[in-house]
């Protein structure tokens, strides 16, 4: 039992993190839309150009080119 | 004629065989227009193809998105006019864009894809919710102008979006909705785990410590949910008690607070039942039921909301010396002198000096058929330059036009609005009531017996008939009917809608554009001529390609061509067909062109159009706005619900008589202004009546904003729309029709759910009177009966298949 001492103040700090980046989240607008990510990953994935497009694009694929197709 | 084949891009009826042609995934595919064929080569030309094998919907039509000039796109350009949208640091902007033509998900796929291949563009992200584009670019390598055109070029249009108090407004609500509930939500987890382990129930042999530390902790992680998270229904219990309304907020804060406070006695003197799970799950599923509820409502109505633009963005000045220049709006004076060339919007109150056209007012008043305009008549602003070019000295600008008179008349409305009381809250007030009383009742007999029990008694009562059920018993039913309404084509902005149904027993309807197609449809076409009715009509589209005014419309399109067409605003067409000398509309002006006789006018109703040449006259056409396909069967339900029914038109035209008589409607009355709208409705009101409107124009604005209930169509002006309780998207009364079902079905879900929950709450009385329902069953009989109230409201989703 002792070891609860111990563990509900971590419990607590984790919550305390949890909320924080809900937060973040929340603000940084990822919960706004909804729909439009669950689609484009659908039509990237039948889209036969796909792979040759990825290859091609990768060596200097952005990391923006990566956050809006995943 | 057979049935006419769908054009592939935008899926109208193609009238023109296969003049405008395309290969798309490999086949040969038909189009309307010319514009749907462009829109589509330059699709398949940036190789995004395969969006037409992802696209759900068929796409906008390209010319029904509102026109824009080059030069009025080179002005946003202008450093001065991007300040107050676009945020730029060095080389690289940033704005937000509100796009128009989105139908479905794949749409947003083929934007982010087309611009992100231009060069300059750095990050394209379209919101599908509300139609928002943020877009990063090079200002170096590519202009603002040039991303707009490009927009426009795949079938969409793009417009700069500022951020209005009321959006953002929204926004901000919106986030502070989620947060209290993602707080609620982690937090209640917690407590429940904590507040658990000492119930008696689970049997566990705590120490002391121990038993003291989780009664710490749970205190601890529940104050945030009471202050924070609650916080929405505490404000909203002191401001109905200041107006003397028991109402739902009232019953909620009272089992909050209850809860919280017997925890805290509970957890200072290490005795007594722990109630803090309870006030946790109780403030979680109510603000999810809220949550949800806002959600519903918000969805689409955000990309609805945006577009309060009623007048264009810019205008052409006439300079002095005869130049003419392109300016803001806001840029333009009293006194300035105007160009305004036709099929463009009127931007400023004003006289015209010269020129001769016809002016479309429909938006304005309510008249179906333009009236013809000469030098010295005065012109509004809003409404639409048809034929020829004006010039025109500005009267009146921004505040003092019409236009903004209509707008402060809806401000005066919106104060007339009746507000319903909900019918939850009536329950809510008989609920509070009668459990306060029977705590006090059962307080004192306790008191009696064994006072040491008597508190904790009183308090589980209270606890354990929290009407949790009872308050999600509206929201829920209101989420999944909002839903459901959605994919019938209704769309619902303002809680009360549902609700308020029932109560109604009078309608208005508006007439053009509302129970009328709002647009001049070909009725007849009779030869006089040897000419066969398609060949007249070959003839009579060829001419008529070449004009704006909305006549020319109801002709359709045609391959044939019409070499010099000139217009004579108010009397007709002239122009030569495969060498032919034509001349199209008055009788007179016709028979002018050859020196034969007009012939008798036919007797039958409608706009009677004369074609002829040089030599006889050919065929007589007849236009007439349309009466809505389905507006008799709409008629047929609101008589059968046994409302009385009035149309209110500020057309002054016969057409109102005729349309009453077509529709068996007896009070039907003509030429009305917008405030005289507002006087019958509210002489209605006096007469203590409940009063359902449905218009479109923006002379109907006022009204719809004093309206008990008040339905938009989807074609509606912009203003028209964000005044209304409700959109009727799909333009079909008919599936008003099934709307009105649907509502009557959520409100028996509704009753059902409140007397669910009522039932719950009676019965566990008298178990919590005699001392019996501890934490455990009261968290247990919590979630049982408001999983019920949710499965209840979930049979509205099924409506629509």
């Amino acid at each position: 039992m002792a070891a609860l001492y111990v563990m509900i103040p971590v419990a607590l700090i984790i919550v305390a993190l949890a909320i924080k980046l809900f937060f973040w989240a929340v603000d940084n607008g990822q919960y706004e839309d909804l729909d439009s990510p669950a689609h484009s990953i659908l039509f990237d994935d039948e889209d036969p150009m796909h792979t040759a497009h990825m290859n091609n694009k990768a060596p200097k694929s952005s990391p923006t080119d990566e956050h809006n197709n995943g | 004629m057979a049935a006419p084949l769908s054009c592939f891009h935008c899926g109208l009826p193609v009238f023109t065989g296969d003049a405008f042609t395309a290969v798309v995934l490999q086949e040969s595919r038909v189009f309307c227009c010319p514009g749907c064929q462009a829109v589509a080569q330059t699709i398949i030309a940036g190789g995004l193809e395969s969006y037409y094998q992802h696209r759900s919907e068929p796409s906008a039509n390209p010319e029904a998105l509102p026109g824009v000039l080059p030069d009025e796109l080179l002005l946003l350009d202008r450093k001065d006019i991007q300040k107050p949208f676009v945020s730029t640091s060095g080389n690289i902007s940033e704005t937000k864009l509100l796009i128009e033509g989105i139908t479905c998900a794949a749409c947003g796929w083929l934007i982010e894809k087309h611009l992100r291949k231009l060069p300059g563009v750095l990050e394209t992200s379209l919101n599908l919710s509300n139609h928002r584009l943020s877009i990063r670019w090079d200002s170096e390598q590519i202009m603002l102008s040039e991303l707009l055109k490009t927009i426009r070029n795949i079938g969409y249009a793009a417009h700069p979006w500022q951020p209005d108090t009321v959006s953002e407004k929204m926004q901000a609500d919106n986030r502070r909705a989620l947060r209290k509930l993602g707080v609620a939500g982690i937090l209640w987890m917690q407590v429940m785990m904590a507040s658990m382990a000492t119930w008696p129930e689970f049997n566990l042999d705590l120490s002391d410590g121990m038993d003291r530390l989780l009664r710490w902790i749970s205190l601890i992680l529940t104050t945030p949910i009471v202050f924070y998270c609650s916080s929405e229904f505490f404000h909203g219990a002191l401001r109905d008690l200041r107006t003397r309304h028991l109402t739902m907020d009232v019953s909620v804060s009272l089992a909050i607070a209850g809860a919280y406070g017997a925890g805290i006695w509970s957890t200072l003197t290490g005795q007594g039942d722990l109630y803090f799970d309870a006030a946790g799950m109780f403030a979680l599923f109510l603000l999810s039921g809220r949550y949800l509820e806002r959600r519903a409502r918000e969805r689409t109505s955000a990309a609805t909301t945006q577009l309060v633009n009623l007048l264009p963005a810019s205008c052409l000045r006439l300079n002095t010396d005869g130049s003419s220049e392109r300016i803001l709006l806001s840029e333009l004076q009293q006194d300035d002198q105007l160009l305004v060339p036709p099929g463009h919007l009127i931007p400023a109150d004003g006289r015209i000096l010269t020129g001769r056209s016809s002016i479309d007012e429909s938006l304005l008043t309510g008249e179906y058929l333009p009236l013809a305009k000469k030098p010295g008549d005065t012109v509004v602003a809003g409404t639409l330059n048809i034929e020829g070019p004006l010039t025109i000295a500005v009267l009146a600008l921004g505040e003092e036009t019409q236009l903004s008179a209509i707008v402060r008349l809806l401000e005066r409305a919106q104060s007339l609005k009746p507000r319903l009381a909900e019918l939850a809250d009536t329950v809510a007030q008989w609920f509070l009531i009668s459990v306060l009383i029977i705590a006090a009742v059962v307080g004192l007999i306790w008191w009696q017996v064994d006072s040491s029990r008597a508190f904790w008694i009183v308090l589980s009562l209270l606890v354990a008939t929290c009407p949790c059920a009872l308050s999600l018993a509206t929201p829920t039913a209101l989420t999944a009917a909002t839903g459901s309404l959605h994919k019938l084509g209704l769309l619902i902005t303002k809680g009360h809608v549902l609700e308020s149904f029932q109560k109604v027993d009078t309608v208005i309807f508006d007439k053009t554009g509302t129970l009328t197609e709002g647009k001049l449809t070909l009725k007849q076409i009779l030869p006089i001529a040897q000419l066969s009715e398609h060949d007249c009509l070959e003839l009579a589209a060829a001419l008529e390609g070449h004009s704006e005014h909305p006549i020319a419309r109801a002709f359709g399109r045609t391959t044939t061509a019409a070499q010099d067409v000139s217009s004579a605003p108010g009397l007709g067409l002239e122009g030569f067909v495969n060498g032919k000398h034509l001349r199209i509309g008055r009788p007179d002006y016709v028979s002018t062109l050859g020196a034969y006789p007009a012939p008798p006018m036919p007797s039958a109703q409608g706009q009677w159009l004369l074609l002829g040449d040089t030599q006889h006259a050919l065929a007589w056409f007849a236009l007439d706005d349309q009466l809505r396909a389905d507006a008799p069967a709409l008629l047929e339900t609101c008589r059968a619900r046994g409302w009385q029914v009035l149309l209110l038109s500020g057309d002054s035209s016969p057409m109102v008589q005729q349309i009453a008589e077509q529709l068996h409607i007896d009070d039907a009355r003509g030429g009305l202004t917008p405030d005289d709208k507002l006087q019958v409705l509210k002489e209605l009101h006096h007469q203590g009546r409940h009063v359902l409107m449905l218009g479109d124009g923006v002379n109907d604005v006022p009204v719809l904003a004093a309206a008990d209930i008040s339905i938009a169509m989807g074609s509606a002006t912009d203003l028209a729309k964000t005044t209304a309780d409700a959109i009727l998207l799909s333009n079909s009364l008919s599936s008003l029709v099934s709307a009105l079902a649907v509502a009557k079905k959520t409100r028996r879900v509704i009753i059902e759910n409140l007397g669910w929950a009522t039932l719950y709450n009676g019965l566990v009385i008298p178990f919590a009177a005699i001392g019996w329902v501890t934490p455990g069953w009261a968290a247990l009989g919590m979630s049982v009966s408001s999983l019920l109230v949710v499965l209840n409201a979930l049979r509205l989703t099924r409506f629509s298949d």
